[in-house]
Parts: structure tokens; C-alpha cells; sequence
């Protein structure tokens, strides 16, 4: 359907008419209310007044700048970087003083890098266009009051990129901010612009390390805002060149320091704790060996045995013994109260922690093994349950076969594989990361 | 029951209500139409919202906090007292005590209420401002965005059609918005901003200017100093226009310094550089040259700095507007709008349109070069018109891959890392070789700039709603029960005697800033205030306050606030 339908409209020239159209159907067609017809309408909308805008244009200018592609490029709302500064204004939005030589990169920048840096402060480069325009009017003055100071700082940067051994730091290139100059469009955009011109020559010349670090092209970021005119500055330069510049800024990252900047007050701020699956998950993670996990298993039988069945063991010792019902068979009771005690509570203490937070028994633990599921993330809890469920059905019932078996099957045991989780050797696989790197 | 429209602010609070005949902007219980946005606790556990926490901000520092509205949208909390409160907490406690002012002065229950938060603010922001007005108690029926609302208080009042750039500098954060307002209809064109800049961040700069002379750091000098060292560059900022000498106590030094309109441009240029940029890309974005703009409207207190209204107006080569009162714009804009949404009486129909300041996007897989990160594909782009839907379809990229996690982000950095991480969502597909899989994304934007992500698995049919996880700063229903119950439980001062105990904190912060003879005479002032306070006669405590808070304006020459 095309625009003008929507509308209600024939073709027309007249943008007042397509507005007064708009809002007469949007008074029905609320974007809260209705917000699919609404998008509909308002494209539909966008689409006649930039119709109407090429009508305009091409009556405008005569029927050969009417061309197809100017029709292509109008409706894209960034079309506007790529637009041609207006001739009328050409302080805006150009990007360039346009007195200054040293501006256009092709030409004259490599004579001037040949050229022995000048002293810092010299207010007076070999200026001769200066001399030809002094007795012309205030506005011109003021022109000429700007080229001057912006090659007069020019200067100080490039002997700032210049200096050898130990780069300039990031404070000093304040000097740029407090400058009252920089508050002019023209003058900001052409500094700007004209600084990025020396980092790229800058990058070609050190093949590809970018001439700034970090912290320094941040700053400079702050006051030029190359990153946000990254578009009209490719254009420019080149892609590449760019991302040889920039590349610091890419690599850095923002903190929270101006989050935390602005507040007033408060004993302290507590930064947000760090999760527990925030931490990093090697690469590459391994399934724990049969002896090791036979080792884990020992541990906590012991420890176990050590803080549950012993205690237990030795009272009931006492008052068999002072019941006078004691004999010599306590060797033998202790293993029956370690298989009817040490067992459920191991299942019971596998059932438990290794849902929990740290994903390991004490044994594991120790070992630093983590029970996880296929996505290596912990267990919940029921599915703990049925790993539990089927670490017994599996080895109770046929105990012998299954250890044999699981000898062979490198870590992945068969009651991991019935209950669709895995034992991972995270201390190993965070070591081998590290010794990777 | 009415819908009050309230603004939010990082420095100050309002709140207001259609009438019918106009807007009426709601003044607190001090009688003040602002509330500053400080929150106190004082030594019994007693909440203080407004001008009698701001009094204790330097004394008590450890137990007050201003400015908090820059933590929205995150995990960081606060430390007052023994208390920890997080962001979205602290604004409900600002927005209670708003509440609490208007059903004082409605004489009805409000439950309702249309919010304004900054264009630029993102998605994680405006969950947390939605958040902390249910822990308030209020139901928010629309977020509007500041500049907008701002232009709603300004299109009606000067019912005038054209292109108008609106510029909120506001305490903490700035916006832009480029609108055109035409047969009743009020079209956002764009919108551009940047969440880090205000009038604290200039106060901020002169601080650290001064510090940087003196060669000493934030972390060397003690809460108090700081923020009695904030407190008089604040002061003197407002005061800018000729040369001022302060005394400045740094720790155990005094030092002398001269603010002059010179040193205040020199130090806060790259601030004024940093005004720039969102305001020209905004006009970039909308392709307009800034002949085209009809006017240049100043919201926000900061815009009464001449150093900012001069940069403004050699950018656009005229004098902005400022013909309403910049702090209380935006809050009437609201109002407005809350009687928009009950088709108050007196409203002519008007409609308004926004666009959605940011790109919205997920993380795809950058395979020529890994080593940088993950891209960031954009789904809905930057100042599309809202409410707005889009699908995406995105596939899987790796062999036997069985879950697709959709990361979802706010930004226009090209790489997915360096923008805002706004949530995930994980779906499981099924498995087969790379690129077989395909799941399509859909983005949906409303008009309170809340985005809603959904997931549909294309082989299987099976759509996944609304799923976003771990998005910072929002709480989830426990927690919010939880926080309701804790902030239900916390005390507020009461409402009556207000006034009294904002004077005695003000004596109270006099007293602790001066010294000798004059000391002595505010101690005097106080106790006999306390005692008529203690007779409890209505009569003579009137009487009371007005001489104690004269001879107080006497001392400090004007009151700060």
C-alpha cells in the first residue's frame, strides 16, 4: 500500500498538507492503543514528506539532480553523516578550519613531520597567509586569531607525540581542555580533526602499534568525540586507519568510577557481590579419573566415620559396658554401625551439597571436583536426587560388573551417564588453563 | 483518583496534578515545590526524606545520601547507618514521601502516577524507577521522558508549532530531544544524552581542580571536609558572575581561593565539550542543520549557568529559551501527561510520539576476528518510533549446539561488550549441524521504553516469553516482597513538626561549621527555640520559627538550599 493511500491523500508536494493529514488519522490511531496500525501510519508518514522533500528538490534544482539515487539515500536517518557540508555555512557542520593548510592530510602533512619540530610555544609558524589578510574586517581577525591558536596547539601535540622514551601522560594533554578556544564549533571539530590526521599518519609510521594508550585516548575521546563520529571520520581516514587509532578504546573497558563519582554521602557503597557462576569457566574442562574419585569417596567415608559413627560407636560401648552387656565383639560391631550409619549418611550428605552452593562433597571438595549438569552448571536439586537414586540402583545391584566397567570409561561413570550429569576435575581444568596461557 | 505526574530528579524532586485548568505543582510538607532527593537516617533509625536530610548531609554524612539516582539500574547499595539500601530503595523512599505530600494535599488516597526519567536512561534504569515506585505504592502508568515532558509543559504553554530542541541539564545526567509539535501532535524526533553529566559533575570538577593545586586527593581528606569543601563550591557556583575569595579548610590547612568566571571556564571546558556532542548528534540523526531548529528550550537547574547558555547559544547562533521555571518543567510536563492519560477536561488532544534513544541488539559470533569479542548485531536501531516490534532470525554456530543463549544489549558500539548488558535469555534447540537451527528474535520497545524480548525456536514452534534473567538492579518478586516488608518497617518522621526539625538541622549544621562567639549565639538560638518547642503552643512555636530562621538567614546570608 503505498503512502499516499494510507494517508488518505493524493501525491502532493505540500508537507503542511501531509503533516495536517498525519495528525488527523493519529488522533485515531494512538500508538498506545493501536501501536501496529500506528507503525504502519507513521512510516507511511516519513515515506510522503521525503517523497515531498525530493518533489521539492528536484523542482528546486531542475530535473537532472533529481536523480535515483539521491531518492535512494534520503529516507536513511544517517544519510546525514555522509551530507556534504551546505555552501552557505561552511563552518558547519565541516569538519575543517578552512584557512589551514596543515588540515588536509594528502598534501601537506608528510612535509611537515620532515621538518624539525619547532619550539613548543612559538606563536609564529611561517604564516603568510596571515599577512594578506590583516587589514580586513573584525570577523576576519577573529578567523585568523583562530588559526593561529589552532596551529599553535597543533604544535604542542605534535611535540607531545614526538617526545622520546616515556609517552606523554594522560594530564599532560589537559592543556587542550582549558584552552577557551575549544568551545568554538569550528574550531573544536577542525583541532579535533586535525590531531586524529597526525595519530593516523602517527600508526602508519609505527607500523600498526597504536600512538596512544588507553587512558590518554580516552581523554581525547572525551573532548572530540571521535568514537561517536567514528562514521564521518572512516570516511575520512579510512576504515583501518581508524581501527589502528582506536584500538585502545575498543580493548578498554568502563568502569564504575563515574557511576561512584557523583554521589553524595552514604557510609559506603557496596559494589555488587560477585555471583558464583560470574567466575570464569575454563576452556577445556576434564571428567575425574576412576582414582580419584575412589579417592574422594574414601575421604568422606573417613570423615564420616570420624565425626558421625565413632562418637556413636563409643557411647553405645559405654552403656553396653555398663549394662554389663559388653563383650569382645566390638571390632565387629563398629563395621555393622559404620554400614548402617556411614552409608545413608554419606548419600544423605551427597544428596545435600552436591546441590549446593559448593557442588562437592568434603571429599570432592578437598579434591576439587564439582558435580554439574551438561550445561556445567549446578544441580537442582531434584536432579541431585535422581543422580543419588541412581548412583545406588546402579552399584548395589551389580556392583562387581560396574566397577570393572567403569574402569574403562575414563571418568564418565555409568550412574553419571544413567543420571545425565558429570563429575568435572575443576582444579585441574583451571590449571591447565593457567598453563596454557 | 487522580494520576499525579512526579519527576524524579538527581538533585530535586517535584510532583504535580492536572486540574483542569492547569497545572498545580504539589509543595511538600516544608511547603517548598521541591523536595531535594536526600535521604537521611538519623541516630534512632528514623527515615528523613528532603531538605532535613540535605541540612545533615555534611555533619552526618556517613548516614545521608544525595544523588543516588546514578546508581539506578544497578547492583551497587548504599551504606547509611547500619541500614543498606540499594538505589531503587532510596527513590521509593523519595517517592513515598511524595506520595504522602500529594494525598495531604488531594485529601484523597494517590495511587497512580506517570514518572519522568531521563530520554537516555536505559532499559535497566527504567526498570529500577518502575521498581522502586511499587515499593512506594504507586503504579506507574507511563514513563515519559524528561525533555519530553519538559516540551508537553512548553507546547502548552506557548502554543506555538515548529522545531524546538529541548536541552535538560539536570543534577546528574543530560539529555537531548529534538521535537516538532503541529496540529496536536508532538513528535520526538530524536534523542540523544548522557547519563554521566550534570551539575554535580561541575561542582565535581572544581572540587578536584582545587584539590589537584593543593596537591591532595578525595581519599586523603575526611567525609566531613569534603563535604563542607562540596558545599561551598556549590555556593559558589550559584554565585558565579564576579570574582569570589573563599576560605577553604583542607584538613588541618586553610587555604585562600579566588573563583573567578576565568578559572570556573577553564575547569569545566571538557564538561561543555562533552554538552556538545550528544546535542550534534542528535541533529545528525534527525539530518536537520540547526537553521531548521525554531528554538533552543533550557530545562533543568544546571541551565542557568552562563557558561552553558552562552556555549548553546554560539552553537545555534541565538539565545536559548527559558521561559518557564527550569526545575518544575518537567514535573508539570508530567502532570500534563498524567491528564492525558485520564482524558482530563481542558486537554486538548494532543498525541504524542517518541523514539527509543538507543540501538537494541543481541551478541552474534564475530568469526573473523575472535580475539576482539563477540559482535553486536542491532535489532531495533536508534530513534526508531515507539512502540515498535522486530524479528531477527539467528542461528546456531556450532555442530550438535543445544541451547542458544540470547544475550541482549543497549548500545552502538560495535562490539557487543562495550554496550549495556540488559539481560539473557537461554533457549534449547535442537541438535543437528551449524546453522541448521535457526531461532527468530523478536524485540518489542513499548512507550514507556521498556523493552520485551521474545524467543520462538523455529524448527520445534516452541516460543519463549519475556525470560530476561539476570538484569542488573531489578529485583526479583521475592526480593521485592522482601524490600517491601523491610521498608514497610522503617520509620518515617512524622509529618507534623516537619518545619521545626528542618530548622533545628540547619542550627545544627551552624553550629558545627562555626566557631567562637558565633557558635555560642546559634547554640543560644537553638535552646530557645527547643524550649517554646517544648510549651507546645501553636501560637508562640509560629511566632518562634519565624524569628529563629530570620536570625539564621541573618547568620548565613541565605540559606544554601
Amino acid at each position: 500500500m503505498g503512502p499516499w493511500h494510507v494517508l488518505g491523500l493524493e501525491a502532493t508536494g505540500d508537507t503542511r498538507a501531509i503533516k495536517r493529514a498525519y495528525a488527523r488519522l493519529l488522533k485515531s490511531t494512538r500508538p498506545d492503543e493501536h501501536p501496529r496500525q500506528f507503525q504502519a501510519l507513521h512510516a507511511a508518514y516519513k515515506r510522503a514528506l521525503s517523497l515531498a522533500e525530493q518533489h521539492a528538490r528536484a523542482a528546486d534544482a531542475g530535473p537532472e539532480t533529481a536523480t535515483g539515487e539521491q531518492a535512494e539515500r534520503k529516507p536513511v536517518a544517517t544519510a546525514a553523516e555522509t551530507l556534504p557540508p551546505s555552501p552557505e555555512r561552511p563552518e558547519w557542520p565541516a569538519s575543517v578550519v578552512p584557512d589551514d593548510p596543515l588540515v588536509a592530510p594528502e598534501e601537506s602533512e608528510p612535509a611537515f613531520l620532515d621538518q624539525p619540530p619547532p619550539p613548543a610555544r612559538d606563536p609564529e609558524p611561517a604564516w603568510t597567509a596571515a599577512r594578506e589578510l590583516e587589514e580586513r574586517e573584525p570577523e576576519e581577525d577573529e578567523r585568523l586569531a583562530a588559526s593561529r591558536e589552532h596551529e599553535r596547539l597543533l604544535i604542542q601535540c605534535q611535540a607531545l607525540l614526538d617526545r622520546e622514551g616515556q609517552p606523554a601522560a594522560e594530564t599532560e594533554w589537559r592543556f587542550l581542555a582549558s584552552n577557551p578556544w575549544m568551545l568554538d564549533s569550528a574550531f573544536h571539530h577542525g583541532l579535533g580533526d586535525a590531531l586524529m590526521a597526525r595519530l593516523v599518519e602517527r600508526s602508519r609510521q609505527q607500523e600498526g602499534t597504536p600512538p596512544l594508550d588507553a587512558a590518554t585516548l580516552g581523554y581525547l575521546n572525551s573532548l572530540f568525540d571521535w568514537e561517536g563520529r567514528r562514521g564521518l571520520l572512516a570516511a575520512r581516514f579510512g576504515d583501518a586507519a581508524m581501527e589502528r587509532v582506536l584500538a585502545p578504546l575498543d580493548a578498554s573497558s568502563s568502569g564504575d568510577q563515574a557511576l561512584l563519582r557523583g554521589l553524595r554521602g552514604g557510609k559506603e557503597t557496596v559494589p555488587p557481590a560477585r555471583q558464583a557462576n560470574a567466575e570464569p569457566k575454563p576452556e577445556t574442562l576434564y571428567f575425574t579419573g576412576m582414582t580419584l574419585r575412589m579417592v574422594a569417596l574414601v575421604i568422606d567415608l573417613l570423615v564420616l566415620a570420624a565425626l558421625l559413627v565413632m562418637p556413636i560407636w563409643v557411647v553405645s560401648i559405654m552403656v553396653a559396658d555398663f549394662n554389663g552387656t559388653g563383650g569382645d565383639i566390638r571390632i565387629e560391631s563398629f563395621m555393622s554401625f559404620f554400614l548402617v550409619l556411614a552409608v545413608p549418611a554419606y548419600l544423605l550428605m551427597a544428596l545435600v551439597m552436591e546441590a549446593g552452593p559448593r557442588q562437592a562433597t568434603p571429599g570432592k571438595r578437598m579434591l576439587g571436583l564439582r558435580v554439574t549438569n551438561r550445561e556445567f552448571q549446578r544441580l537442582p536439586f531434584l536432579h541431585n536426587l535422581w543422580r543419588v537414586i541412581a548412583f545406588v540402583v546402579v552399584n548395589a545391584l551389580t556392583s562387581k560388573v560396574v566397577i570393572l566397567v567403569n574402569l574403562f570409561l575414563k571418568g564418565y561413570l555409568l550412574h553419571d551417564r544413567v543420571s545425565r550429569s558429570y563429575v568435572i576435575n575443576w582444579a585441574r581444568s583451571q590449571r591447565e588453563e593457567k598453563d596454557a596461557k | 483518583m487522580a494520576i499525579v505526574g512526579i519527576d524524579l530528579g538527581t538533585t530535586n524532586s517535584a510532583c504535580g496534578v492536572w486540574t483542569g485548568q492547569g497545572v498545580e505543582l504539589i509543595s511538600n510538607r516544608l511547603g517548598d515545590v521541591l523536595t531535594p532527593s536526600v535521604v537521611g537516617v538519623d541516630a534512632s533509625g528514623e527515615i528523613m526524606v528532603g531538605r532535613t536530610a540535605r541540612q545533615r548531609l555534611i555533619h552526618h554524612s556517613d548516614r545521608t545520601v544525595a544523588a543516588f539516582k546514578r546508581l539506578m539500574g544497578t547492583d551497587h547499595k548504599v551504606t547509611l547507618g547500619n541500614q543498606r539500601f540499594s538505589a531503587t530503595e532510596l527513590s521509593s523512599l523519595v517517592l513515598r514521601s511524595l506520595k504522602e505530600d500529594a494525598e495531604a494535599h488531594l485529601g484523597e488516597p494517590v495511587t497512580e502516577a506517570v514518572i519522568s526519567v531521563p530520554a537516555y536512561f536505559n532499559d535497566n534504569q527504567r526498570h529500577a524507577t518502575k521498581q522502586a515506585a511499587e515499593l512506594a505504592g504507586l503504579t506507574v502508568r507511563r514513563l515519559i521522558n524528561e525533555p519530553t515532558a519538559a516540551a508537553m509543559a512548553y507546547g502548552l504553554h506557548e502554543k506555538q508549532e515548529g522545531l524546538f530542541l529541548i536541552l535538560d541539564l539536570g543534577g546528574g545526567t543530560f539529555d537531548v530531544s529534538l521535537l516538532e509539535f503541529f496540529d496536536g501532535v508532538m513528535e520526538v524526533h530524536a534523542s540523544a544524552g548522557d547519563n554521566f553529566l550534570g551539575g554535580e559533575d561541575f561542582v565535581d570538577a572544581m572540587i578536584d581542580d582545587v584539590l589537584a593545586r593543593h596537591e591532595l586527593s578525595r581519599d586523603s581528606l575526611p567525609a566531613s571536609v569534603m563535604q563542607n569543601l562540596y558545599l561551598q563550591m556549590e555556593g559558589a557556583k550559584r554565585r558565579l558572575g564576579n570574582t569570589q575569595t573563599l576560605t577553604l579548610k583542607l584538613g588541618d590547612r586553610e587555604v585562600i581561593h579566588e573563583v573567578t568566571p576565568e578559572w570556573f571556564a577553564g575547569v569545566v571546558t571538557p564538561l561543555l565539550l562533552r554538552v556538545k556532542h550528544p546535542i550534534e548528534r542528535a541533529l545528525r540523526d534527525a539530518s536537520l542543520h540547526p537553521d531548521k531548529v525554531d528554538d533552543v528550550v533550557l530545562v533543568g537547574g544546571s541551565t542557568r549557568l552562563a557558561l552553558f547558555r552562552s556555549t548553546v547559544g554560539k552553537m545555534f547562533g541565538r539565545l536559548p529559551s527559558c521561559h518557564l521555571d527550569p526545575d518544575t518543567v518537567v514535573a508539570m510536563g508530567a502532570a500534563i501527561q498524567a491528564g492525558l492519560l485520564e482524558r482530563g477536561e481542558g486537554l486538548d488532544d494532543v498525541v504524542l510520539t517518541d523514539v527509543c534513544p538507543y540501538t537494541l541488539g543481541t551478541g552474534v559470533v564475530n568469526e573473523d576476528n575472535p580475539k576482539l569479542g563477540d559482535y553486536f548485531l542491532p535489532i531495533i536501531e536508534r530513534n526508531s518510533v515507539v512502540p515498535i516490534s522486530v524479528e531477527r532470525q539467528l542461528s546456531t554456530a556450532s555442530d550438535n549446539q543445544t541451547k542458544m543463549k540470547i544475550l541482549i544489549y543497549q548500545g552502538e558500539n560495535r562490539l557487543v561488550e562495550k554496550n549495556v548488558y540488559l539481560g539473557e535469555l537461554g533457549v534449547a534447540v535442537p541438535k543437528g549441524p551449524r546453522g541448521q537451527e535457526s531461532v527468530t528474535v523478536r524485540y518489542s520497545y513499548d512507550m514507556n521504553g521498556l523493552l520485551e524480548v521474545d524467543v520462538k525456536v523455529e524448527s520445534t514452534g516452541k516460543t519463549y516469553y519475556q525470560l530476561i534473567e539476570h538484569t542488573p538492579g531489578a529485583l526479583s518478586e521475592d526480593d521485592k516482597a522482601r524490600s517491601l516488608e523491610r521498608l514497610a518497617a522503617l520509620k518515617f518522621h512524622p509529618r507534623d513538626g516537619e518545619e521545626n526539625r528542618a530548622l533545628l538541622a540547619r542550627g545544627e549544621r551552624l553550629y558545627e561549621s562555626s566557631l567562637g562567639e558565633r557558635r555560642e549565639w546559634v547554640a543560644d538560638l537553638m535552646g530557645r527555640f527547643e524550649q517554646v518547642l517544648d510549651r507546645q503552643n501553636p501560637l508562640d512555636i509560629a511566632r518562634a520559627q519565624k524569628k529563629f530562621r530570620e536570625a539564621l538567614d541573618s547568620l548565613e546570608g541565605e540559606d544554601w538550599f
